[in-house]
């Protein structure tokens, strides 16, 4: 099976082409752009770390205090809470970001009541980031909490400690892995969100190297600045990329007796239920604002654009989910069954590069040939890569779970019983992974859905994804306009992301 | 000539040889037991055959047709394979398990075919369950049932008793055999479990650190073992250096006559070998031997630990009724 190893390294090679690219554009930037982003990185290393700590923060306090009110707590209504504090996670950021734009702005209700200087642009970022992205922790930790044997409290206890105490001693101390991986997932995903931070106009590595890319008209020199302001966004993010692999290794810790969950008191109620409110808050009231500007009229003529915009981003969000779930298989199975297991790694590269990177290594990639500046320039095969680039490590993840399950034995004994190497994969390793392969599809389908930086960078001309849409009516501060397509966007990626958390909150 | 024929296999894992020029040969007809501790080749060995593994060096060769050179793929050797846990299809029922490896039969041929699986393997009504709704026993069944399904030429059988508790492991064994005697299929049974080996084989070979050590019967294993490994590994016992001289073995004060030159030899000695009387003396330190029969560890004056049956404590006499030399010369 030679054959099916040279095309996982072929397609691996290609997942890590703009990545090296980079590199490669690294290796000679001394030009002028290249001075010239050296002379801002000193602001954008502050601002973005700063982003990226507090939104962790931020995240990570909602997700701990949910999942252990959840966890330990028994009360009315708690699997109810459960789906509402996972329910962000399928509501892009940048959305987020406008509605409280809107109505914290000078014509916004919250206007008056916050005085206008309340919230600064940094801390306003950290906030929405951080309850867009604490559905995350909140999975992490509840899963980490369920596991968390409860005779380790026992022994606390017998031994002198009071409730507090026994959770400062014994508790914290067993999730820390969990608290790190989640935090150092959060700050990851700050430091590479665009449309948040470009929407609140907060100055970070991704935030510049995507007008970089836009408005400079020197490409030469755009490219050269892009590439020094990715290599020291990656810089800044390898600390939080090594906390979450080591959160990741080290929370693998023996399974235990877990604690019963203890009727939960008024005040602890309350606790559930205004954290709830928080994260629910501000989505529902987004979702509401936009529902009600539909009933305004004139609104309906905007319904045949939406519809434009849904029609080309499913096409291309779908045609990138299929091709990364396919690339996900075949490299997760030659490097499990066949090896090397470093496979997976390398085509996780994705993982730390956020859009406008991504876009950047897709570019500087294709006008290297003559070739792709004549035949690829322009289409939307660039987007579509650059999606499945930055999703696939997911999908890799999802595919290489579910593959760990199965073992080789069955495609062994379909072997000796007549079928060929893919055969045998087709007739018993593919029909037992299909939850995986369904889950990594529809992952990789809802973020190309929401996605912005690359969609607007790299989309051919005269079509618009559904995300570009929405920033556009933004840009002009149309917010009422912008209902259709909000809510065609959330229609779409809302059921997507809550099967997935559905086969999570199963399979955990 | 052999239905298969094994010659000089050697399998190499990074540079080290886990299987060191092995040579097995099968008659039509016969089960032979691969019998090793873990670890010793054996189920590499049995992958190699069924083309599961390549093989480094080598021949095989299933009735004439050489299946190494070059290589031919698992698919088309005709060689069935049963696994340790099985390996049923979770997501196929039993009828569908049953018949995966008859995707060549017309349709009306391969229900008749599964038809005759379900009784002869006794799974008769559980034909559209799923295999989690089996149990281990079963499972094991449908395992079996479905490597027969293609009649294959040559049945290879990887430890597929040792995930079952043991009163089904024998039960179910017996069972199995009896049938696989009864449709005269030829096996290569691959086990750690010498009353396994020795119950059901034919021939046993014993496998030891990727080398094949001896092959033969159960009778021939265990009543002259060709090497100190096979003594000790098979049937238990305690290996004794002794000296040869005239004739006879010398056994402390006795001497027993046997037809060896004079020499250095090696004895195996069992508890049923030995008895109380004038011969090597020993003590005895009191503690018992577990298993049927109620010996006693005794040591002999040199340091040689055996057992007996029928001591208590203190100093004794052994003397040695049966003399079983290790190795051949």
């Amino acid at each position: 099976m030679t054959l099916s190893r040279l095309f996982a390294a072929v397609a691996v090679a290609l997942i890590a082409a703009p990545a090296l690219a980079i590199v490669a554009r690294l290796a000679g930037a001394t030009d002028a752009g290249a001075v010239l982003a050296g002379a801002r990185a000193g602001e954008l290393l502050v601002t973005t770390g700063l982003l990226a700590v507090s939104a962790g923060l931020v995240a990570v306090s909602i997700g701990a205090v949910g999942a252990w009110l959840t966890t330990r707590g028994a009360f009315r209504g708690r699997a109810l809470a459960v789906g509402l504090l996972l329910s962000p996670l399928g509501v892009p950021p940048y959305l987020v970001a406008q509605y409280w734009i809107e109505v914290s702005g000078p014509t916004g209700p919250l206007h008056g009541l916050l005085g206008g200087a309340f919230f600064g642009e940094l801390w306003a970022a950290s906030v929405v980031i951080g309850l867009c992205t604490s559905p995350l922790c909140f999975g992490i930790l509840r899963a980490a909490m369920a596991r968390l044997d409860g005779r380790y409290e026992d022994a606390a206890a017998a031994l002198g400690d009071g409730p507090l105490a026994r959770v400062l001693r014994v508790v914290l101390p067993l999730l820390v892995p969990a608290l790190s991986a989640s935090f150092a997932l959060v700050a990851l995903y700050a430091c590479s969100d665009f449309g948040a931070v470009s929407a609140l106009g907060v100055p970070t590595f991704t935030r510049a190297i995507f007008f970089e890319l836009e408005l400079n008209f020197d490409r030469e020199a755009a490219m050269s600045a892009t590439a020094v302001l990715s290599a020291l966004l990656l810089v800044l993010a390898a600390p939080f990329f090594a906390l979450d692999r080591w959160g990741r290794g080290a929370a693998r810790f023996e399974g235990g007796t877990p604690r019963p969950a203890a009727e939960l008191g008024p005040l602890g109620q309350a606790g559930v239920w205004g954290v709830v409110a928080l994260v629910v808050g501000p989505t529902s009231g987004l979702v509401l604002a936009r529902t009600l500007s539909l009933l305004e009229p004139g609104r309906q003529r905007l319904w045949g654009k939406a519809f434009d915009a849904l029609g080309t981003t499913l096409v291309w969000a779908s045609s990138a989910a299929t091709v990364a779930v396919a690339v996900a298989l075949l490299v997760v199975w030659v490097a499990r069954r066949r090896g090397p297991t470093a496979l997976v790694a390398a085509g996780s590269v994705g993982f730390v590069l956020p859009g406008p990177v991504v876009a950047l290594g897709v570019l500087l990639l294709v006008s290297a040939t003559a070739w792709g500046r004549a035949h690829l320039y322009g289409t939307a095969i660039l987007l579509v890569g650059a999606w499945i680039v930055r999703a696939l490590p997911e999908a890799l993840q999802s595919v290489d779970a579910g593959l760990e399950q199965i073992p080789s034995s069955y495609e062994e004994a379909a072997r000796t019983l007549g079928r060929s190497g893919v055969g045998s994969v087709v007739a018993t390793t593919l029909p037992l992974l299909k939850g995986s392969l369904a889950a990594a599809w529809i992952f990789v389908f809802a973020a190309a859905m929401r996605e912005l930086p690359a969609a607007m960078l790299l989309k051919p001309l005269g079509s618009r994804t559904l995300s570009h849409e929405l920033w556009a009516y933004a840009q002009d501060s149309y917010y009422a306009d912008m209902a259709p397509a909000a809510l065609l966007l959330l229609l779409v990626t809302a059921p997507a992301t809550s099967l997935v958390l559905l086969r999570a909150s199963r399979t955990s | 000539m052999s239905l298969l024929a094994v010659d000089g296999l050697t399998v190499r894992f990074g540079g080290r040889a886990v299987v060191d020029g092995v040579d097995l040969h099968i008659e039509e007809g016969e089960v032979l037991a691969l019998l090793g501790p873990s670890g010793c080749g054996k189920s590499t060995s049995l992958r190699a055959i069924a083309g599961l593994q390549r093989a480094d060096e080598g021949r095989i060769v299933l009735e004439g047709r050489s299946l190494s050179a070059p290589f031919v793929p698992p698919e088309r050797r005709g060689v069935g394979l049963v696994f340790q846990d099985g390996a049923v299809f979770p997501h196929l029922s039993v009828r569908r398990n049953l018949g995966f490896g008859l995707q060549g039969l017309p349709k009306p041929e391969r229900t008749q075919r599964v038809g005759e699986l379900l009784a002869l393997l006794g799974l008769d009504g559980l034909g559209d369950r799923m295999p989690h709704q089996l149990s281990g026993g079963q499972r094991q069944r449908v395992a079996l049932g479905r490597a027969l399904g293609p009649r294959p030429r040559l049945l290879l059988l990887d430890e597929p008793f040792a995930s079952l508790d043991a009163a089904l492991k024998v039960s179910l064994r017996e069972d199995l055999f009896a049938l696989l005697r009864s449709l005269r299929t030829t096996a290569l049974l691959v086990t750690h479990d010498q009353d396994e080996a020795l119950e059901v084989a034919d021939r046993v070979a014993v496998m030891h650190e990727g080398r094949v050590e001896q092959v033969g019967t159960a009778e021939a294993i265990l009543e002259r073992p060709a090497t100190p490994f096979v003594a000790g590994f098979v049937g238990g016992g305690a290996l004794v250096p002794v000296t040869v001289e005239g004739g006879c073995v010398v056994w402390g004060s006795q001497r027993v006559p046997c037809g060896r030159p004079d020499g250095d030899a090696s004895l195996v000695v069992r508890a049923d070998d030995l008895s109380v009387g004038e011969g090597w003396s020993a003590t005895a330190t009191g503690s018992r031997v577990r298993g049927a029969r109620r010996a006693t560890r005794v040591t002999l004056d040199g340091g040689v630990a055996v057992d007996v049956v029928g001591v208590h404590e203190g100093a004794v006499s052994v003397r040695l009724e049966r003399v079983r030399f290790v190795g051949s010369e």
